[in-house]
């Protein structure tokens, strides 16, 4: 079936393709038009053996990327792309070229795209095989499309290259023009070039870049260029926040923080008189003053609007009026965000539009003012301190944001000399309290009852997820949890959860089960328990990076067990005091004895939000595995009194 | 036909015969210091001349074995002695000498450094008896105007030195054999480096005169590393094991079991922590103070959990109240060696 929707999907692509190509989109009569500079693709066979014995399927040849901003805000792009594919791998992985583009701002001519044969015969692309595709996101409507080159008659040792110039009219975008680029790919780059120039008379542009060994110079004075060969290839890892660890180039007509951010603040805010809001706020709040209204119209944005972006050309920076957004009851992050400060203002409150980098958390990569760094947005208001609003999940609580969010670099639009910062973070993202009440029987079995408490982002992130199923699914996959960490030895098993309609600031998942004796009680002298959720807690924050640094979000599991014991038997001993510290977190636990036949063992891991080094990554790991390898609760008791 | 051939001595009692000091001190300790009551019940026959007090032949016997009355006879023959050496003009000691190193010997015995040893009990005790035997040949030698005679039972004193000697030997080899190996044993300074057969760690003597000794002194033979305080009774016995079971659990477990059997665990409590300069490897310490019937005593276990084997330091004091500090000090000292970490 799904075989039969791709070949459907296609043909209907190809199609489309051949008969109506977008008016954005032409193709020049000779596509196998060689590069100019045909010799900056050649890879000599020696290289190509290196390559290859390092593991590599294919290789950047060539890419290239040339902006010439010309009279009246045109903007030119050149992007060329040769990639040599070495391996029947390769063919299969990287025989496709793919390109995004902006389609109601830019047009696009593809001048080159062709295979070029080992033997050195160059076969064009054929322009009815070109796949258009948009966003698969149900949620997301915009103007972004994605064009891929599906190059035939590919054999190992093939080069496919792909021209593409975009140009753009400057004049209807609403913010100083910025690109990013990164050299640093999957694969190997021989050869890398970024050149930038601009007519007199046209804003300036600035070039930054923090690639050692990337070599920039101004050969005119309108003009950048920047030179690097032989870029390996990124080193893989599985958690990475890759823009901030791969070296950029960045290029902008060139602003400051605070003109940039005045600007974003007008079009955020501009849009609509707050006052007109003014009877919907009365509405919203119902009454309520002070920090309560503030929550209302919290609540209202963040679950009567529901999300739904409209991005197509400059909504892509400027959000929908207010009053828009409030009529359709949907719209994106800045839809929500500009809805929310209207209202807020319109009640009397100072609320402050932040635009935020979700994958940044490092100041220090931001090498210019350029809004091309920010995906996101939120609002923030003064609270006894700044509290940030996230409005794109329902599940969120008045002031909690998304665990990834915090800490993302940010820029607030409100304050008054706008740079780069970054938004609140608590030291520990996770947040989770356990107690657990045990009642060690007679017969040796245990009786179990355990609440987990979720805090804030993590509360969010279950309620987020519980809120999308069924009952049924919900509590089948409660038990699910329960069993994956306790074991299926439970019996009489019921797992309930709180909190999951209402999006407080936590949410409670309470269980209860019975667990047959090993061993009468009286054949025993000690009681060994493992702290299951604290353990699976911190196990679950080991990394499986080997190369790259981790940025941990931070967890702290707050354990409190009560332990009683059945009929006259009392506690004889308690078990060890634990305190491993170390930069990586720590791990406590103290024994109370209340009376002879309860104790009360309290537990505390905590592993603050932190950068792990990639030359750290074991250690980091070792840490928590050792740790959480301590943390087995054990007490004796005596067999005198028992019964009988 | 009998032949006089020297004068007949001033006394029949065979105690005015001289009993040279060196067979008296070998008499002293081949009969483990009983030849004491008998010299002293000579002595009193000696110097009641023909009374019989019962009081002297029995009681000072006895007293002779107790430290204060000893010291008491000791003055009263030394004074005896130094008048009759008085009288023949020649110069003596104080009485008093004896008495007080009689209760020196006890002193340095019960105070010393040094482990208190049978061994120094055994050859010390009869010094102080010895010097009061000295004045006594003085004086008969005086009295006969010579060295005077010797004792006529010599065979059967040398025949007792001879069977005595060995077996009192023997004896406190096996009363004391141990604590003998022990100082043979060099003294370590305090923060010397002491590591176990394994070499997998060190430990730092926490005090002056701390000793390794070999396995099985304390422990098992198959111990690692056995170390004993100055004062003989504290000690210190390092374990390496490894095996798929051995976990810190289980191990501290196993010995937490094994101290309740052998009494009440006492006052517990075990804390764990990382290892000092090692890469988180986890550590233990329990202790154990116990006591009973007005016996105290401690134990104090460290155990280190390693990727590929366990290190366990037992330590045990009678004396919680002044070793227990240095014992608990010398188990935290240790650090692996380099090499041993993961």
């Amino acid at each position: 079936m799904r075989w039969l929707l791709v070949f459907l999907l296609a043909s209907f692509s190809a199609a489309a393709g051949a008969e109506a190509l977008p008016e954005w989109l032409r193709f020049a009569p000779n596509l196998a038009q060689p590069l100019e500079a045909a010799k900056a693709v050649e890879i000599s066979e020696e290289r190509v053996e290196a390559l290859e014995s390092e593991g590599h399927a294919f290789v950047e040849a060539l890419r290239s990327s040339s902006m010439n901003f010309g009279v009246g805000g045109r903007l030119v792009e050149r992007v060329t792309v040769a990639r040599r594919l070495m391996t029947k791998e390769g063919v299969h992985a990287a025989g496709t070229l793919r390109a995004s583009i902006r389609s109601d701002l830019t047009r696009v001519l593809v001048e080159s795209a062709y295979v070029l044969a080992p033997d050195g015969r160059r076969t064009a692309f054929r322009p009815e095989t070109i796949q258009i595709v948009q966003s698969p996101d149900p949620d997301v409507f915009s103007d972004v499309h994605d064009l891929a080159f599906p190059f035939s008659g590919l054999a190992p040792g093939s080069t496919v290259v792909l021209v593409l110039v975009k140009t753009v009219e400057l004049e209807e975008w609403p913010l100083p023009w910025s690109q990013l680029h990164y050299p640093q790919r999957g694969a190997p780059v021989e050869q890398f070039r970024v050149d930038v120039s601009w007519a007199a008379g046209e804003t300036p542009i600035a070039l930054v870049a923090n690639d050692p060994q990337m070599e920039c110079r101004q050969p005119t004075p309108r003009s950048h260029q920047c030179r690097r060969s032989l870029v390996p290839a990124l080193a893989s890892d599985p958690e990475v926040d890759w823009l901030d660890v791969v070296p950029h180039v960045a290029i902008a007509q060139e602003t400051r923080w605070k003109d940039l951010a005045r600007r974003e603040w007008e079009l955020v805010t501009g849009a609509q008189d707050p006052s007109e809001l003014v009877p919907t706020v009365r509405q919203i709040v119902d009454g309520a003053r002070g920090e309560r209204a503030l929550r209302r119209l919290y609540r209202f944005v963040s679950d009567e609007i529901r999300y739904v972006a409209f991005a197509h050309g400059t909504s892509a920076v400027v959000p929908h009026p207010p009053g828009v957004t409030l009529e359709r009851r949907f719209g994106d992050c800045k839809d929500k965000v500009a809805l929310f400060v209207a209202l807020a203002r319109a009640a009397g409150f100072e609320a402050a539009p932040v635009l935020v980098a979700t994958n940044r958390y490092e100041l220090g990569e931001l090498l210019l003012p350029s809004w091309t760094y920010f995906n996101h947005m939120v609002a923030c208001v003064e609270r006894g301190g700044r509290v940030c609003l996230e409005f794109t999940d329902p599940s969120l609580s008045f002031g909690s944001l998304p665990i990834g969010l915090e800490g993302a670099v940010s820029l607030d639009l409100a304050a008054e000399a706008p740079s780069p910062t970054t938004l609140p973070a608590r030291a520990h993202g996770w947040s989770l309290e356990v107690k657990t009440e045990n009642i060690l029987r007679c017969d040796g079995g245990v009786d179990e009852k355990s609440t987990r408490r979720f805090a804030r982002g993590g509360a969010a992130l279950y309620r987020s997820a519980l809120r999308s199923m069924s009952r049924e699914a919900r509590d089948a996959w409660l038990r699910e949890n329960y069993q994956d960490v306790m074991g299926d030895r439970g019996s009489d098993l019921r797992v309930a959860v709180e909190g999951v309609s209402t999006p407080t600031k936590t949410l409670d998942i309470v269980s209860q089960a019975s667990y047959a004796p090993f061993h009468p009680l009286e054949q025993q002298t000690e009681f060994y328990d493992y702290d299951f959720w604290l353990r699976d807690m911190g196990l679950s924050m080991r990394t499986q990076n080997q190369r790259q640094p981790l940025r941990s979000v931070g967890l702290r599991v707050a354990s409190t067990g009560e332990f009683r014991l059945c009929g006259t038997r009392s506690f004889s001993f308690l078990g060890p005091e634990l305190d491993f510290e170390s930069r990586f977190g720590s791990l406590r636990r103290q024994y109370e004895r209340v009376h002879s036949g309860l104790v009360k063992v309290r537990t505390v891991l905590e592993i603050p939000r932190q950068v792990v080094r990639p030359e750290d990554l074991s250690r980091y790991n070792r840490f928590i595995e050792q740790v959480v390898g301590q943390s087995n609760v054990v007490i004796g008791y005596d067999a005198a009194g028992a019964p009988q | 036909m009998r032949v006089v051939t020297s004068p007949p001595t001033s006394s029949s009692d065979p105690f005015e015969e001289r009993l040279p000091i060196g067979r008296f001190y070998l008499l002293c300790l081949a009969t483990l210091g009983l030849w004491v009551p008998i010299w002293v019940r000579r002595r009193a026959q000696a110097d009641g001349e023909g009374r019989e007090d019962p009081a002297r032949l029995w009681l000072w016997p006895i007293a002779s074995l107790f430290t204060p009355l000893a010291m008491v006879l000791l003055f009263e023959f030394a004074r005896s002695d130094r008048e009759a050496l008085r009288q023949h003009g020649s110069s003596a000691i104080n009485p008093w000498g004896p008495a007080l190193l009689h209760g020196a010997v006890l002193l340095l015995l019960l105070f010393a450094p040094e482990p208190t040893l049978w061994l120094p009990v055994w050859l010390l005790f009869p010094l102080p008896f010895v010097w009061v035997q000295h004045q006594r040949n003085r004086r008969i030698a005086l009295a006969g105007e010579g060295d005077g005679p010797v004792g006529g039972r010599t065979r059967l004193q040398w025949a007792t030195v001879a069977c005595g000697l060995p077996l009192a030997a023997a004896l406190a080899w096996w009363i004391d054999g141990d604590t003998l190996m022990v100082m043979a044993s060099p003294a370590e300074r305090v923060g010397a480096l002491l590591t176990g057969a394994a070499g997998l760690y060190t430990v730092e003597a926490p005090r002056d005169g701390w000793r390794v000794v070999k396995s099985g002194t304390f422990g098992d033979d198959d111990s690692d590393i056995e170390i004993v305080a100055p004062s003989g009774d504290s000690w210190a016995v390092g374990y390496v094991v490894s095996g798929p079971d051995e976990t810190l659990d289980s191990r501290v477990s196993v010995r937490r079991s094994a101290i309740r059997a052998e009494a009440t665990l006492g006052n517990y409590k075990e804390s764990r922590h990382f290892l000092p300069e090692s890469d988180f490897i986890p550590m233990s310490l329990a202790l154990y103070e116990q006591e009973a019937l007005g016996v105290r005593r401690a134990y104090a276990v460290l155990t280190v959990e390693l990727d590929e084997a366990l290190i366990e330091i037992v330590g045990f004091t009678p004396a919680p109240g002044e070793q227990l500090g240095p014992l608990v000090e010398l188990l935290e000292s240790l650090r692996l060696s380099e090499g041993a970490a993961p």
